[in-house]
Order: structure tokens, then sequence, then C-alpha cells
């Protein structure tokens, strides 16, 4: 890739951050009209307190389609067409995604996670965040491992500061 | 709905616009149709292609179009460059499964759209066995309407038996395609229940555009008024959340933009998607015929063709005339769809203007 198209496409990410920051859909990659190959994609692991490494329950994580992560510190986010996989953490702050992408869903081998504190001050107040996983290592498994199907496993711990660390 | 873009929506068309802009200049290729066939099991009133029960045209073989494939696969990432088979109807090629599994063994991902005339789940099996991944079937409304529009009064019937295959199997990315006309459009509402009720979960729809056969049969033009109402469908299904339905991806729409698709408009034909058609002449979707042809496969290196020419899908100021000359919305539309030209690259259909 030659550094002028690179730079080209870097411009075009920033433009796409831009369009989702107004609630539209980026457009970038274009919508395959026949279909697409998918895979599972299965992100497992903890959220834990980042200053004490306390394992955190009630906190909300779930898949997000491909918008940069701006769109939900400004504005309405673009309306998703279907709903995504999402798991609340259990007492031992486990959680576990499962949730079926096809291509332009995703970003290159990057999948959009979002977490978020929903109950309160139960168990602490904890910074919602927005972080992209890499699944470029993903473990392969399922009956076909092939790079159009199967199970992609990542297994991630996911650390939240305290609001009160600002 | 006020047909003129909002405010909000113009600063998304400004943004797009470059990004389209930069598009043009990668050119990336990810979208490559084979028209493997003109030979067809059906005689649609509408059919663009022009197609034959008994074509003339000997099917091109497998070896001359993976020939254009190792042409590109140096050049491309085969994992995201999409082979659509396409025709006439491509389930007539017998050989399918073998060029299949050619592009499956290179990783390419392959599907096809299809009738489902031919569609036994003897055939579904092996193509599932030969990497297809993905499939559109062509359902144009209930019983009376589909055969009327298909010319055959078993294709609705052999349609609806591949829908319903298709919702059994795990493993497939599918959909649905509508060609909204008179004699459906009533029935819109009801049919979409009858899709989600059948399992369909993405369904998109068209308007038939003035080429090839469907520019003899008056009952496949809706009024504007009549497409308006369509567009006015589409936007109200897609806030209910219970089936995922577009228009398709031709036009532009005003403030319908963003409503009534998941993206703005733009039309990716030799931007991003390429066609090889069944003579070999390189072009770019392959709803546009023999007036834009960039060259042939058997005279021309198919990415070297993709690379130098295509200059009238990269810029189109060629279009800035006739009814788009004074057009405020040239900025985001420009010329509409390349299709929708005719010869002497006179624009056919505005569907901006078409919008009550």
């Amino acid at each position: 890739m030659n550094l002028k198209n690179h730079i080209i496409r870097l411009t075009n990410i920033c433009l796409a951050t831009l369009l989702a920051i107004f609630g539209f859909s980026n457009c970038e990659d274009p919508r395959e009209e026949y279909g697409v190959p998918h895979a599972d994609y299965n992100l497992k692991g903890k959220v834990i307190d980042k200053s004490d490494s306390k394992p955190l329950k009630g906190i909300r994580i779930g898949f997000k389609p491909y918008y940069p992560e701006a769109v939900l510190m400004y504005g309405v986010p673009p309306t998703a067409y279907r709903t995504y996989d999402a798991d609340t953490t259990d007492v031992e702050g486990n959680y576990n995604l499962t949730d079926h992408f096809s291509i332009e869903e995703i970003q290159g081998d990057t999948v959009t996670v979002y977490v978020q504190d929903i109950d309160g001050a139960e168990n602490g107040l904890y910074q919602d965040t927005i972080m992209k996983v890499d699944f470029s290592n993903a473990k392969k498994s399922g009956k076909s491992t092939d790079w159009y199907d199967g199970i992609l496993t990542v297994e991630k711990d996911i650390e939240l500061k305290q609001k009160t660390d600002e | 709905m006020n047909k003129t873009p909002t405010f909000r929506k113009r600063i998304g068309l400004e943004i797009y616009r470059k990004i389209r802009h930069n598009n043009v200049k990668l050119h990336e290729l990810n979208t490559l149709f084979w028209e493997c066939t003109l030979r067809c099991n059906l005689s649609c009133r509408h059919c663009g292609s022009d197609c034959r029960v008994q074509s003339d045209k000997k099917d091109m073989p497998v070896a001359d179009f993976m020939r254009v494939i190792d042409e590109i696969t140096p050049h491309v990432n085969p994992n995201k460059t999409m082979i659509i088979f396409t025709g006439g109807e491509a389930l007539l090629r017998k050989d399918l499964e073998i060029c299949g599994k050619e592009l499956y063994d290179r990783g390419f991902p392959w599907g096809l759209v299809s009738n489902g005339m031919a569609l036994t789940p003897q055939r579904f099996q092996s193509l599932l066995a030969s990497g297809l991944h993905s499939i559109t079937i062509s359902f144009d409304g209930f019983e009376e309407a589909h055969n009327w529009l298909r010319g055959n009064h078993k294709s609705y019937a052999n349609a609806l038996n591949a829908i319903k295959m298709l919702t059994k199997v795990k493993n497939i990315v599918w959909d649905v395609v509508t060609c909204v006309n008179k004699k459906n459009i009533s029935d819109l509402n009801a049919f979409k229940e009858f899709l989600i009720e059948t399992g369909v979960k993405d369904w998109r729809i068209f308007t038939i555009f003035p080429v090839g056969r469907a520019a003899e049969s008056p009952e496949l033009q809706l009024s504007n008024a009549e497409f308006t109402s369509v567009l006015d469908f589409i936007r109200e299904t897609r806030k209910e959340n219970r089936i995922h339905l577009s228009y398709g991806c031709e036009g532009f729409l005003g403030n319908y933009e963003q409503e009534v698709r998941d993206h703005f408009y733009t039309c990716h034909a030799g931007i991003n998607v390429a066609s090889v058609l069944a003579d070999g002449s390189i072009s770019a979707c392959p709803s546009i015929r023999s007036n834009f042809n960039q060259g042939n496969i058997y005279t021309d290196n198919f990415w070297q063709v993709w690379n130098d020419r295509f200059k009238p899908f990269r810029d189109r100021n060629w279009a800035h005339t006739g009814a788009c000359a004074d057009c405020e919305m040239w900025r985001y539309c420009e010329g509409n769809g390349m299709h929708l030209h005719d010869d002497e690259g006179k624009l056919m259909v505005c569907h901006y203007q078409r919008i009550n």
C-alpha cells in the first residue's frame, strides 16, 4: 500500500468519525448487496476495577456495529438495524458475548464493544467506555476454522476506572 | 416527508461526498459480478439482461473467468472481495460448484442471485459444499403478482420453497429482493407480514428502471406518488425493526437518504464494483449494458483495465448536463446510477425528481 493511499484511507476514517458524530451510518465500505461471509465472534473475560483488580458485578457489555468511538459521546447514535448480543457481569465479574457478524459490520479484524455501569452506586460508580477488540489472533474453533466461518474467540479482561478517579 | 435534505443531512452529505471522492481515488475492487450465463428458465417481464430461455451465446468456460480471478488476486484481499454469479439464471450452469470451489480455495467469498426455480434441496447442498455462503432470491409479491412478473405459473412456488430452505440453514447469509410494480404495490404491507412469518430477516426493494424488456411494459412503472409511497413504506418498516428492509442501491433520494438505506447514496460502479459479462466484456455492475464496456477479458488484462480505464465511472462530469445541469443535488448524486444512462449518456430516470 503506498503512502498516498494510506493517507487517503486515514482521511476517510476521520471523515467517517465526523459522519458518526452527526448520527449517520458510514458508507466508507459499500454495503455488500448480495450477502457476505460471516463468522461467530465470541468475547469473554472479566471486568475488574483498575485500581485494585476487584471483579465488578452489574457491568453491561455489548457488541456495537462499526461506528467510531465518538458516537456515544456527542449525539444520538445511528439506529442499528438489529440488536447485538450483550451481557451483564455476574458477581465474579464474568461476561460472555457471542454474535454473528458479516464483513460489513466489523472494521477489518476489529470489533467494537461498549461497557456501561448500569447498576448505579450499588457496586461503585465506574466510567462507561467504548473499546475496540482485536480479533486478528483470535482462537478459531467450530466445525470449520476457515476464514469465512467458524467461531473466533478472544478472552479479554476489561479494566474500568472509578468515576471518582478523574 | 419533504424531499429537500435537512440542514443536518446536508452536513452528512457534504462529509460523505468527500469520502466518496477519496474512494474514487482509491478505487478498491471489492465486488466482482460474473454474468456466467445468459440462459434462463424464466422470461421475466422486466429483465434488463434481456435474457432468453435458449441463449445463442455459449457460456464462458470456468477457466476463462478463473484467469480473471488470478489476474486480480495479487492486488486485492481475496477474503474481502466478493464474487457474485449472476445471469440469466446462474443455477442453469451445472459447473457452478466447480467455479465456487475454485474461488473458495483461493479465499474468495462467493454468492449468487437466483429466481429459485432450480434450487432443489440437492442442488442447495452441493452449492453449500462448494463454499456458497450468500444468496439472493427474487420474490416479487404474492402468487399472482410474482408469476405475472416472472412469466411462469410455477415460479412463485419454487421461489418460496427456496426461501423456506434458506430459513432452515444456519450458516448462510441470504436475502429476498422484490421488484415493486403496479401489480404488487397494494399488497406490500401484507407481503411484509408474510415474509416475516416465513422467516425472512433481510429484504430489499427495487423499483424497475426502463431498460431491456422493462422498457416495453408500462405496468412495471410506478407513478411518482406510488414511488414516494414505497419510500414511505420502507421508512416506516425500518422503524418497526421486525425485518431489515432497504431500498436498492440506486438513486439519490434527498431527505430519504439514511431513512431507507443504511448508507448515503453512491453508485459504486467502476469504483468498487466490476463485472465480467457473458461475452467477456469488462464493465462495472451487470445492470449496465454494452454502452459502458471498458474492455474485454479476451483481449485485455482485467487488472490493467480496472486501474487504467473506467474514467466515465470515476469522473462523472460528462453527466452534468441535460436534466442534471442545473440540479442543486448534483454534488450528492453525480448523475444517478450509471445503468440509468442511455447509449448517448442521457439520464433516463431521476429518483429525486420522482419524489413527491
